[in-house]
């Protein structure tokens, strides 16, 4: 036996020993052997034992930040932070399955169970038997029939109830997935919302939070006299989840909720609320950023700008009046920009809406209209666009989201910037040649 | 998703001393050129001034354009594979403004012997308000980079260290890689850093207007008149009957001016880093 099957045979006994089948080393050794002769990779001769011995009844037990996608056969301990039932039709038949977001101490993952296993919403649960899905890019746990759901206790057991909360994290750091998140903000804007939700109709508080590091967006389940206008609260025990491409705080009955000791006035918030633009290196390597402002150069038109027809009953972009879901319709005419911005230090994909289309091309959308017709073909107007607007400077307000088209900037507000050139390369010879003068002294 | 490649702003200057090209992992990640700041280059931004374009037609079109910025040229070549720039560059006049954005290219005929060039992927014709706005911003930050640069020798620090004291300083994640890069690479960097500061001074200050004196000189700063420039350039004017003016015709008339011929060839110098004249032959100039 080579000197190498040693260990993995080891691994290999040691992994079914912990279930209760009884396991004739020999035997195991004797298969490990030939496998390899015959050129198996030592993982999945390994993993065909494993499957071959135990039934596949091995559980490994995971926690969710160690989830990547893939996984089968795990065993997850987590606390329930939102249940919701949901219809679907499967092969003609109408099912309900349930979806939601679970978290443990690593982080929060959201999950769909395909049984009702009469979960509710704080449950502290012990999952076996589930399986990890890729959907729409993030990792999902799978559980179902054949696997078990055990209510835990959760005076002993709730995983995040002994996690140690560190210092409070900036609002610009807040990373999708956080199941712990402890933060401090000030309440820059507060609405209440009715929904309709499993158990009926609710009022949720939607809002808006600043520190001086960023704005974000939080919605709390709950009600809580803290939340109000211009408090500043510190919360710890929420969970930020992705909503419409921006992390988003969300406070539940199991966040807690003070006034913070530390009050952030409006002056400390100032530069957030007005802010002032970022170089694009500092923003495209978030999940996502709430109503920054960016500066570039527009360095490249995308097709699909100018004019576009929309279906007038999804507003989906459509080609020669056919909607891909409603037909043939009488689309409805409308102009916008794709481009990309690029300061040197970063590239994102901007998108302006019809207005502010019209604002930085100063044309109203009726001459776009009369300017294609008479060139009679619509993309007179992307050339238009380009001649206007290639090699500008562009100042954008906005959300930066991270998705399946990249990153990208839809523009709440756009205008063109010019620059006294002058006055800068003045400026930036005089720091330039400071270090040379210096160097000249000595 | 893949990512789209920053658009970086370098000089010519820069650009063509540039001459480590790499490339890493497998045949679709993209090939990077470290010019000596650390500006890790697959993709560049250029606004500049069309000096030159030719069509070296030997079974295809393939067309080599030289692109003048105050410091230096780009030379972009477009053949089969690029059919829009292609299409392009025949119908351009010289001179005009215009930006490109494209890849990073080098030619090493021999060891030892690096050209570099760019492979065009978007052109246009744009104009000279655009131009200045990319010298100022090129310059802004190139000189970024040439102070993180100082700032990468004097810490004696490397790699992951380095990386980390770079990006903490402001850096991108692609930056700090180059800087670390480029200081392994590039020897007498300090040496060279000073030159092109020098360099891209001189480059701002072609935006500067004639009777504008606002800084104190270096050591390198020529003591020509502005007012030469200007007469050099209204005789171009009144000799050029059509097709641009000999040299040797422009240094004797302005010598009845009282001017040397240096001062003559700093002042041509001048007037074609500004962009407001070009050699459409050798010895032959013309007003833009």
């Amino acid at each position: 036996m080579e000197k190498e099957t040693v260990p993995l045979l080891e691994e290999i006994i040691r992994a079914l020993d912990t279930t209760d089948i009884a396991i004739d080393q020999d035997i195991i050794r004797e298969e490990l052997v030939r496998l390899l002769e015959f050129k198996v990779p030592p993982d999945e001769a390994k993993r065909s034992l494993l499957k071959k011995y135990a039934a596949s009844d091995i559980q490994q037990k995971k926690k969710i930040a160690d989830i990547q996608g893939g996984e089968r056969n795990i065993e997850i301990i987590a606390r329930i932070l939102n249940i919701n039932l949901k219809i679907v039709n499967i092969r003609g038949e109408e099912r309900p399955i349930f979806i939601g977001t679970m978290a443990d101490e690593t982080g929060t993952i959201s999950f769909t169970s395909w049984d009702d296993f009469g979960i509710n919403k704080g449950d502290i649960l012990k999952i076996t038997n589930c399986f990890v899905r890729i959907w729409q890019g993030m990792p999902q746990i799978n559980f179902g029939p054949r696997s078990t759901v055990e209510q835990l206790n959760p005076e002993t057991t709730d995983p995040l109830s002994n996690k140690e909360l560190n210092n409070p994290t900036p609002l610009a750091e807040m990373k999708t997935g956080t199941s712990f998140a402890h933060t401090i903000f000030r309440i820059v804007e507060i609405k209440q919302q009715n929904i309709n939700t499993k158990n009926g109709p609710k009022t949720i508080i939607n809002g808006i939070g600043a520190d001086s590091s960023a704005k974000l967006p939080f919605t709390s389940w709950i009600i809580n006299p803290e939340l109000i206008i211009n408090n500043t609260i510190e919360i710890k025990n929420a969970h930020v989840r992705s909503w419409q491409g921006l992390p988003t705080i969300n406070i539940d009955e199991f966040t807690t909720i003070h006034r913070s000791k530390t009050v952030l006035s409006a002056d400390d918030i100032e530069e957030v609320l007005d802010p002032a633009p970022v170089k694009l290196n500092c923003i495209i390597n978030r999940d996502g950023a709430f109503d920054v402002i960016v500066e570039g150069s527009i360095i490249s038109i995308r097709p699909g700008s100018g004019l576009i027809k929309r279906c007038p009953e999804c507003s989906r972009v459509i080609s020669k009046n056919l909607c891909r879901v409603h037909g043939s319709v009488e689309g409805i005419d409308d102009l916008r920009i794709k481009s990309i911005l690029d300061d040197g230090t970063g590239v994102l994909t901007i998108v302006l809406d019809s207005n502010l289309t019209q604002k930085v091309i100063d044309y109203s959308i009726e001459k776009a209209i009369t300017i294609a017709s008479t060139a009679m073909t619509p993309s007179v107007l992307e050339d238009e666009i380009k001649s206007k607007l290639l090699g500008r400077i562009m100042r954008l307000r906005g959300n930066m989201t991270r998705g399946e088209y990249g990153i990208t900037l839809v523009a709440t507000d756009a205008q063109l910037i010019e620059i006294d050139t002058i006055t800068e390369a003045c400026t930036l010879i005089q720091e330039m040649q400071y270090p040379i003068l210096q160097g000249e002294d000595l | 998703m893949i990512e789209r490649e920053v658009a970086w702003r370098v000089f010519a200057y820069e650009f063509n001393s540039s001459d480590f090209f790499f490339h890493e992992g497998d045949e679709r990640s993209p090939n990077y050129l470290v010019t000596p700041t650390g500006a890790r280059i697959n993709r560049l931004y250029i606004v500049g001034v069309f000096t030159e374009i030719d069509n070296l037609k030997s079974e295809e079109d393939m067309f080599r354009a030289r692109i003048s910025d105050p410091t230096g040229t780009f030379t972009i070549y477009a053949g089969q594979y690029q059919p829009e720039a292609a299409l392009f560059l025949s119908g351009v006049d010289i001179p005009s403004f215009t930006s490109v954005t494209g890849k990073a290219r080098i030619y090493e005929p021999e060891k030892g012997t690096v050209y570099t060039s760019v492979r065009p992927e978007e052109l246009s014709i744009t104009n000279s308000s655009i131009r200045d706005r990319w010298v100022v911003d090129t310059a802004r930050l190139s000189f970024e980079r040439i102070q993180l640069v100082r700032r990468a020798l004097d810490s004696k620090m490397n790699d992951e260290d380095l990386k980390a004291m770079l990006i903490q300083s402001g850096a991108s994640v692609e930056l700090a890689d180059g800087i670390a890069r480029a200081i392994k690479y590039y020897s007498g960097l300090d040496k060279y850093l000073d030159e092109l500061t020098v360099v891209i001074i001189n480059a701002l200050k072609t935006l500067l207007p004639k009777d504008h004196h606002p800084v104190i000189g270096t050591k390198t700063s020529k003591k020509i008149g502005p007012d030469f420039d200007e007469i050099i350039y209204e005789l171009m004017g009144q000799l050029d009957k059509g097709e641009g003016v000999q040299l040797a015709q422009l240094i004797d008339e302005s010598g009845q001016s009282g001017l040397t011929e240096e001062q003559v060839y700093e002042s041509v110098k001048n007037l074609m880093s500004e962009g407001k004249c070009y050699e459409p032959r050798i010895d032959i100039l013309r007003r833009v």
